[in-house]
């Protein structure tokens, strides 16, 4: 209230306007500032006491900049981070992800089971995840196409994104054709030979492809497949990824990591931290809002390395979901996506104290 | 003073040793060697299975194969009491799941099991622990003919290109129940799922298995179009490749070898044949060989409960069948592999025929016996380094070596 007033005698005084960032409403001008202790880049870069401007739902600049003038400024005691950006989600419900009819739907577009109001898309924004990756259940060889989604405000990113190919023990199950590996494989590759629509433009690069394979024979494989047809292919949920560095590394496809809950054993942290202390590119999936930073704090805690993990959960995510242009981090021209946060997102006792959506108050701070 | 093997180091070796000289090209030696040392190991016996037995012998290898073995203490610097070549296993029984069999058809001869093996999987490593160097992968049988068979190693890098010793080597089938498990016919409203099907039972399994070779045979002759399978089943009709069934019960091995006499299928092989000895002049008028499932306190195998005799290695030995022992990739220490062959001497077979049985006879069978099997110069450096006699219950495998490398050292605890 205080700011909105003040705001209505802005035109000419030079003076910025200043709020606590606590109390921040939607700032209603076109140019705003945030001063933050620390600002987090989102390329593992950060930097202290620095300012983040923002005009018309974009980021202008960021540095150790001068706030201009006629600025509303918010002064947050706290580390600003870009919004995470998730390279795999469950955000569709269940029912709607999978669509259990042949197991090759490569036209099925799952942002048309999208439902912006379903609480875990609320919670995914409370977590301070912005951007998602839709994908489609994993059941499927050949899921469908996946989009990329703003949880606030609903903006599409992306509406077909990738194409979504399962090869694990999943999509070779035992209630239809293919019920097993090698078939499911000579299958995705004979369609990738032929080359038609959807498959022929991931044959030539054109369509990203997220490769789910969870084991790690299953990994090698669908990698090998990936690079047989040189696919930008990304492997998800390969959580042992760390512990078959020799094989993935020189093929160098990005892995979209599932994330670890509190109690995760100590193969899985370690092979966490080994892959962040290698070169692959990384990302992680949304399956659980609250959980969905607890991978790169334990793997933290593990030996791995920190910046790169905390890349991964915002500009490694946007780089996965081919959106890295528009979110994942702190840089001119980019969308005003980011979270207030108390202290340092990797510290388990920080909290989100705001989460702004195309530099629009989207949760938390004044209500 | 020599130190013992390392085929890793030799592989990184090779880049950084190199001393290229371009003159010396009229040779074939390559003036780019690597480092080669070498280890021998000395035993009170060494087992060379396809000759004779050596007391107080050793076997040296270098770059991963056998380079001596002779009389004497070779300068080595292990000692155990005795070395038989790395067993080899053709039925361990591992394999990735029901996610390696195409069950959208009951018979699949062209899929491949090489293509769902798991190199990561504990199991082999628990394998080559307890000596087993070599072991055949196959997928579930839960189709009557469900693909092509491979062999592979149980150690070295986790990559199926270092582990494959020979892809595609028999075609796997199964008689008896497995295959019909899982179907059921089909409810009072109609099928409702892909296992509403044949077989359900016995006649059913034979009735694929026939008409499978029936229809190979059709198509031999022009009579109809290629399809997926038909390659593979013409080489087993042509004695191209084994055709090795599972058949465990006396009328399951019957109905094994009417099959291969209705076809003229020249190579059969018999796995978990527990009642061969049951059939023994069938079997020896089939020329068949046999995998032998591990003998059972019970007497009743794992192959729907086919009776596995004490003597039934001692009496296919007697008939001159060939028969290999397996272990089932059991975790037991009293099933495993290793132990197979006291058994088969306890039930009255010779150790002679008993050892061969978890070696040479399994690498003949597969017709891999110019690589693995026996203890001779040129042969892949598969050894296993024992605390006693093969043959004898209070013998354990103290060491193994595969491709050259010291996997289980028996020098340390």
């Amino acid at each position: 209230m205080l700011a909105v007033s003040l705001l209505a005698a802005l035109p000419l005084a030079g003076t910025p306007l200043v709020a606590n960032g606590d109390d921040a409403a939607a700032p209603a001008g076109p140019l705003t500032a945030i001063r933050a202790e620390v600002l987090h880049l989102g390329d593992g870069r950060h930097i202290e006491d620095g300012v983040l401007i923002l005009r018309e739902g974009k980021i202008e600049a960021v540095g150790k900049i001068e706030v201009p003038e006629g600025a509303y400024v918010i002064e947050h005691d706290g580390h600003v981070a870009p919004g995470f950006v998730a390279a795999h989600s469950t955000l569709v419900a269940a029912s709607e992800r999978g669509d259990a009819t042949r197991a090759f739907l490569e036209g099925a577009e799952v942002r048309f089971g999208f439902d912006p109001d379903r609480r875990a898309v609320r919670d995914a924004l409370a977590a301070g995840v912005t951007s998602a990756v839709l994908s489609p259940s994993d059941f499927n060889v050949v899921g469908g196409q996946t989009a990329v989604v703003k949880t606030h405000g609903g903006e599409w990113l992306q509406e077909q994104a990738h194409l979504f190919v399962s090869l694990n023990s999943n999509s070779a199950n035992s209630n239809r054709y293919p019920t097993s590996f090698q078939a499911a494989i000579a299958e995705v590759a004979q369609r990738l030979t032929a080359g038609e629509g959807v498959y022929g433009k991931a044959a030539q690069g054109q369509m990203p492809v997220l490769l789910a394979a969870y084991d790690k024979q299953e990994a090698v494989r669908a990698a090998q497949l990936a690079q047989q047809f040189g696919l930008k292919a990304n492997l998800v949920g390969t959580t042992l990824a760390g512990e078959m560095l020799e094989t993935l590394e020189p093929m160098g496809f990005g892995i979209v990591h599932n994330g670890l809950a509190t109690g995760a054993t100590r193969r899985s942290r370690h092979a966490l931290a080994a892959l962040s202390n290698s070169k692959l590119p990384m990302a992680f999936a949304l399956t659980n809002a609250d959980t969905f930073r607890m991978g790169a704090v334990l793997a933290a805690r593990a030996g791995g390395d920190a910046k790169r993990l905390f890349t991964a959960l915002c500009h490694g995510g946007a780089d996965a979901a081919g959106v890295a242009d528009r979110v994942g981090r702190l840089a001119g021209g980019l969308d005003a996506d980011f979270v207030l946060w108390s202290g340092h997102p990797l510290d388990l006792t920080s909290r989100i104290e705001s989460v702004y959506v195309n530099g629009e108050l989207a949760h938390g701070g004044a209500q | 003073m020599l130190s013992t093997c390392f085929l890793p180091f030799v592989a990184a070796a090779v880049p950084t040793l190199g001393i290229v000289d371009n003159e010396a090209s009229d040779t074939n030696w390559t003036t780019e060697f690597p480092v080669l040392e070498s280890m021998a190991i000395a035993a009170d016996r060494v087992y060379t299975v396809s000759g004779d037995v050596i007391e107080d012998g050793f076997v040296r290898i270098q770059g991963g194969k056998i380079v001596a073995i002779g009389p004497g203490d070779g300068g080595a610097d292990i000692r155990v009491a005795a070395i038989t070549p790395g067993l080899i296993d053709l039925s361990p029984k591992i394999s990735p799941g029901l996610d390696s069999v195409e069950q959208v058809a009951e018979s699949t001869p062209h899929i491949r099991a090489i293509d769902a093996f798991n190199p990561f999987s504990y199991r082999w490593d628990r394998e080559l622990r307890s000596g087993v160097t070599t072991a055949m992968v196959a997928v579930p049988d839960r189709n009557v003919i469900g693909g092509l068979s491979a062999v592979v190693k149980t150690g070295g890098p986790e990559t199926v290109e270092d582990r494959l010793v020979s892809a595609d080597v028999a075609l796997r089938g199964a008689m008896g129940s497995e295959p019909s498990s899982g179907n059921r016919p089909a409810g009072s409203r109609g099928p409702t799922g892909l296992f509403n099907r044949r077989p359900t039972t016995r006649m059913g399994v034979e009735w694929i298995a026939r008409k499978s070779f029936y229809d190979a045979l059709a198509a031999k002759r022009g009579d109809s179009a290629p399809y997926p399978g038909l390659e593979q089943l013409v080489s087993v009709l042509n004695g191209e490749l084994p055709l090795m069934l599972k058949a465990g019960t006396t009328q399951d091995i019957r109905t094994a070898i009417y099959l291969k006499e209705e076809f003229g299928i020249p190579e059969l092989i018999l796995d978990g044949a527990a009642e061969a000895w049951k059939e023994p002049e069938m079997l020896v008028r089939s020329g068949a060989s046999v995998v032998l499932p591990p003998f059972s306190w019970e007497g009743r195998s794992d192959t729907d409960g086919g009776f596995m005799a004490w003597n039934n290695a001692a009496l296919l030995e007697e008939l001159g069948v060939s028969f290999a022992l397996s272990g089932r990739g059991a975790n037991n220490h009293d099933e495993r592999l290793y132990v197979q062959p006291a058994y088969a001497v306890r039930g009255g077979a010779s150790r002679k025929a008993a050892l061969a049985a978890v070696t040479l006879t399994p690498a003949r069978i597969l017709g891999l016996a110019d690589r693995v099997g026996s203890l001779e110069v040129g042969k892949d450096a598969d050894l296993c380094l024992w605390s006693g006699q093969p043959g004898e219950f209070t013998a354990g495998v103290v060491g193994v070596v595969l491709n050259g490398e010291l996997v289980v050292d028996p020098r340390s605890e």
